[in-house]
């Protein structure tokens, strides 16, 4: 379901695409059980539109994911995390509306 | 189009208004807030929405919103926190944030995706194999509790009475499975104690006791999302709920122009299908409201 920017964050690729990226990223940690996911997805997607080439945004499904998941300790979803140079800058559990997303992407873009 | 209106909020009340008001060809920009899709979204199978057989309560509010969206409406992620500002901008108002989940202030929101959770049907699956407790005596107590012992290996329901408040149908659940949920009646959670949740602070029949703890999820009812109104408390009760009812318009509030429907009116039915019929009846009198000015 996911936008033509919005890129599939995994376990297998998280190193390559989030830690070693050269740009911000914005990481959506979701499950398709989460009806409240489901509905912020759309947000996740315009904004992944909107900020193309300059932050990267994209999904992590915490069920097929657990590692990653695990790791962070994510323990409600949503949760979005900001990455900038590997690591993680700041974090938003539950939605909160596509300002408070802005808001995050311009901690990591400023 | 003629008239331009905002509806506040996403749930069913305002998804069924956009549906409408769309129809009726009205500019409708709908602010979906802090829960898209409202409670339902935080639910799993619907069962008493007439029509709907086998579907959860999040793809229900998919095909509202998408329904809404046919029909016009636009929807925008914001949260609105001025109530003058829309009215200044569009023609009328329909006010329909709902209710949100109720909270103890026993500093619970230090824990938010830290072991503490209103949503058991989002989170359940991080306590694989964890010890849970769930705070509340209604239904959505027992669906919670229900929703964890799928993964947790313990779960416990704290319960401020020696009773439910939960239907016949929910409570057989706990009868009919005393293995999988354990009840604590008599009990009020005075304090959360970790750097996540590790220690529970419990008053059991007046008696302090701690317990080791994994997570906490409350299930204690919701409150009307109407904090952002306290400027115009002249069209809320004393609880909170907006007034409704203005000379020959029923859904309208003491402010011209602006209406309300579904749970942020209604403290005594609270249902999805009631919501809805609310919607309906606010979106059919703003618009002969917009032509009869």
């Amino acid at each position: 379901m996911a936008g033509a920017n919005t890129i599939i964050f995994s376990d297998q690729n998280f190193a390559d695409e989030v830690i070693k990226s050269d740009k911000p990223v914005m990481v959506d940690f979701w499950a398709t059980w989460c009806g409240p996911c489901q509905m912020a997805g759309p947000v996740v997607d315009a904004l992944a539109d909107d900020y193309n080439g300059k932050v990267k945004i994209g999904k992590l499904d915490v069920d097929a994911n657990p590692e990653t998941a695990g790791k962070y300790g994510v323990m409600s979803i949503p949760t979005v995390i900001m990455f900038k140079d590997g690591k993680e800058v700041a974090r938003k559990v539950g939605f909160a509306g596509r300002p408070m997303y802005e808001t995050l992407i311009k901690q990591v873009t400023e | 189009m003629k008239y331009k209106i905002a509806i506040i909020g996403s749930g069913p009340a305002g998804l069924a208004a956009a549906i409408y008001t769309g129809r009726a060809e009205i500019d409708t920009t709908i602010y979906a807030g802090e829960e898209p899709g409202g409670q339902l979204t935080k639910t799993t199978e619907i069962e008493n929405y007439p029509g709907v057989i086998g579907r959860t309560g999040p793809e229900l509010m998919l095909s509202m919103t998408e329904q809404a969206q046919k029909f016009g409406a636009k929807l925008v992620y914001e949260t609105v926190d001025d109530l003058a500002r829309l009215q200044s901008e569009y023609d009328g108002v329909i006010l329909a944030m709902g209710a949100s989940s109720r909270l103890l202030g026993v500093g619970e929101e230090r824990y938010w995706g830290k072991g503490f959770s209103t949503c058991a049907v989002c989170d359940a699956a991080f306590y694989r194999g964890k010890n849970v407790y769930v705070v509340g005596g209604g239904d959505s107590a027992i669906e919670d509790a229900w929703a964890l012992t799928k993964f947790a290996s313990s779960v416990t329901i704290l319960v401020r009475k020696t009773e439910f408040k939960a239907s016949k149908a929910m409570q057989k659940r706990i009868n009919d499975n005393p293995d999988k949920i354990k009840v604590m009646w008599n009990t009020n959670l005075k304090e959360i104690r970790g750097e996540r949740v590790e220690e529970l602070v419990l008053d059991v029949n007046g008696v302090e006791q701690m317990v080791k703890a994994d997570g906490i999820f409350f299930a204690i009812g919701h409150i009307p999302a109407t904090g952002f109104l306290s400027k115009n408390s002249k069209i809320l009760d004393e609880n909170g709920y907006v007034k409704t009812g203005n000379g020959d318009w029923p859904t309208m509030t003491d402010i011209a122009g602006v209406f309300a429907a579904g749970d942020c009116v209604d403290h005594r039915y609270r249902q999805a299908a009631t919501a809805v019929g609310m919607g309906v009846q606010a979106a059919l009198d703003i618009e002969k409201w917009l032509e009869s000015k």
